[in-house]
């Protein structure tokens, strides 16, 4: 019997880990198979194919660590979950340790231990990285890391008493980026994004002339950046990384579409755009309903799993961020939840459609 | 990636630090923007922190105070000057588009905080002979139902000697109008727009200078010891905090870049109670 390869395009620990998901089904079903009697292999051929089935799960595992059973796959969520925890704690200790001691050191050395604070972690995340496929561990110390200059930035302003400056955003969403490309770390991609996006939202608030601190209360900058995050899904740097696109595309979703919320119900708070507030509010009522769907249809078409789950979601809070708009302030109140209910169950109708189509897709 | 990206995070750690280093050398190079000699009044002292061993001064300034008892009038930051600085005020400033004045969003401007200058004196020879409690115009009613505000008799002579007297959006403009530096101090501030109804009057459009930033101004250690023992284990638990007789004087100059720094501290001697 043949080696086992891989196959097909490169391996990724997504497809490593389908593949291993694959054989664990096969060979369930082929046991259901052979109990009802519908097919039975030569003794020596299923042997072959337990023998070549463990070759593989052996290799795959070697590589990327996969998980071959049910168990695996439970204790690596709790894995995840515990490296999430991890990751705040420490990040949360470094910074409170910092601030219990930096009273006590001279301005030099408050500065010299918050520039190397940061690049010694990055010294970690690289030994644990080497170390470990899993990178539990360098996920941890690279929001720990992240964290660390979050907190060197943060502070040298502080001590030079610099005014608050939208470029410290851009720093940090750059360097979450960057260790993020370096080792494959999609949470740190995430906070990458955010704190890009929260950096355009600044600048477009600084050119406008409002406080930074209002600044994520006007969102449309967020509509250009979410469209860049999405665009951003389909470089051929981030397909090659297993579960670039997919970060991008969800972030890419939540920006274009929840301030749509914000934007179509409360127009006169929200948005810089000058314009009458009922042409404004109009326009972004459209633009949540054509853009929801949008995303449905679209994340159907391409199997962006994702963007169907955001744009669904968005378009339920919006369908119903609506009505209390349009509705509640003359409607009888029983009528109110009456239609409510009515659309709730309309809702229900249209989602159980999309659910068999995408299950047919 | 894996192999340079680590380098390059580092290297924009070491970068980010050395851009704040010249930033700061900039700021604090050739002559001062301003240098001012202010007090405990003008610099509020922190409560010691159990968790937090630097030490920031808070600074405090008093918004321009009404001319008299009843007077509810913008004063100088009034609707032309919230235009100057990007407001859109052009609706009708009626009950009708409260709302809208309500909803607009602060603004970054640029303010002139002035010590012990001509509206301070003002204020003062117009302030009432007996001290008194916080006025609901100028601390919401909420606040002193709920005790957060301070119902005591407050003695205006120690509150903050800075007031803000001028706002525009060109810090070398209102250099040009206060040209006095050794009085005058020229800081970013966020700026907000108020909508006063004004019971029983037309109401009127009002600006309020909320923060300056930096709004703490930090302590290097040379002089945080003069400080440390002046400072208290809890922090008051009502608003404004109870006042005192300034304890020490701080001088404080700022930079090119409208930052400042200390520059020295000192204490005063205790005065007798007023």
């Amino acid at each position: 019997m043949a080696e086992p390869t891989s196959g097909g395009p490169a391996l990724t620990k997504a497809r490593a880990q389908q593949r291993a998901d694959q054989i664990g089904a096969f060979a369930s079903e082929l046991g259901e198979l052979e109990r009802e009697g519908a097919l039975r292999l030569e003794p020596g051929d299923r042997a072959r194919i337990d023998a070549y089935h463990a070759r593989v799960l052996e290799r795959l595992a070697g590589i990327f660590d996969v998980d071959s059973t049910e168990r695996q796959r439970r204790m690596s969520l709790g894995m995840r979950i515990a490296s999430l925890i991890g990751a705040v704690t420490l990040s949360a200790a470094v910074v409170l340790f910092f601030y219990r001691v930096w009273g006590l050191l001279a301005t030099t050395a408050q500065l010299a231990v918050l520039t190397v604070a940061p690049v010694a972690l990055l010294g970690a995340v690289d030994i644990a990285a080497r170390r470990e496929k899993t990178l539990y561990i360098a996920s941890i110390l690279a929001i720990t890391a992240t964290a660390a200059f979050i907190l060197d930035v943060s502070v040298v302003g502080v001590i030079y008493n610099m005014r608050p400056s939208p470029f410290a955003f851009a720093l940090w969403g750059a360097f979450a980026l960057v260790v993020a490309y370096a080792y494959g770390l999609r949470l740190l991609l995430a906070g990458g994004i955010a704190m890009s996006m929260l950096f355009l939202c600044m600048i477009a608030a600084r050119a406008a002339g409002v406080e930074l601190g209002a600044s994520i209360a006007r969102p449309e900058p967020l509509l250009l950046a979410g469209a860049l995050a999405f665009a951003a899904s389909f470089l051929s740097a981030n397909r090659r990384r297993a579960g670039f696109p997919e970060t991008w595309r969800l972030a890419g979703s939540v920006a274009i579409l929840l301030p749509l919320i914000f934007l179509s119900t409360w127009s006169g708070v929200f948005s810089y755009l000058p314009w009458p507030e009922g042409v404004v509010g109009a326009m972004y009522d459209v633009a949540g309903f054509v853009l929801g769907a949008a995303g449905i249809w679209f994340g159907i078409r391409a199997g962006w799993r994702e963007v169907v789950q955001a744009a669904t979601a968005f378009l339920v809070i919006f369908v119903f961020a609506k009505c209390f708009d349009w509705w509640w302030a003359w409607m009888p109140r029983y009528l109110f939840f009456l239609l409510l209910g009515g659309l709730a169950v309309a809702v229900l109708i249209v989602l159980g459609r999309l659910r068999s189509r995408q299950r047919r897709v | 990636m894996r192999r340079y990206g680590p380098w390059l995070a580092a290297a924009l750690v070491v970068a980010s630090n050395f851009a704040a280093w010249r930033v700061a050398a900039l700021n604090r190079s050739g002559e001062p923007e301003a240098v001012l000699v202010l007090t405990e009044r003008e610099l509020r002292l922190p409560a010691r922190q159990t968790e937090n061993t630097a030490l920031a001064l808070w600074l405090v300034f008093e918004p321009p105070r009404q001319a008299g008892e009843g007077v509810r009038e913008p004063g100088w930051f009034g609707r032309a000057k919230l235009e100057s600085i990007g407001f859109d005020c052009s609706r009708p400033v009626t009950a009708e588009h409260a709302q809208y004045y309500r909803s607009r969003p602060p603004r970054s401007a640029y303010v002139a905080l002035e010590y012990e200058g001509a509206l301070w004196l003002k204020q003062m020879e117009q302030a009432p002979r007996k001290p008194q409690p916080p006025s609901s115009f100028t601390v919401p009613e909420s606040a002193i139902q709920n005790g957060v505000a301070r119902v005591a008799p407050r003695d205006p002579f120690l509150d903050s000697h800075l007031v803000a007297i001028d706002v525009d959006g060109n810090p070398a403009a209102l250099r040009a109008r206060h040209p006095d530096r050794r009085t005058v101090a020229i800081m970013e501030a966020t700026v907000a727009l108020q909508y006063v109804s004004n019971a029983g009057q037309p109401p009127f459009l009002r600006g309020r200078v909320t923060s300056v930033l930096p709004a703490a101004i930090n302590v290097p250690r040379e002089w945080r010891g003069v400080l440390e023992g002046l400072q208290s284990d809890v922090e008051p638990g009502t608003w404004p905090p109870p006042q005192r007789e300034p304890r020490f004087r701080v001088t404080v100059t700022w930079g090119k870049r409208l930052e400042p720094w200390i520059t020295n501290v000192e204490l005063l001697a205790p005065k007798p109670a007023r």
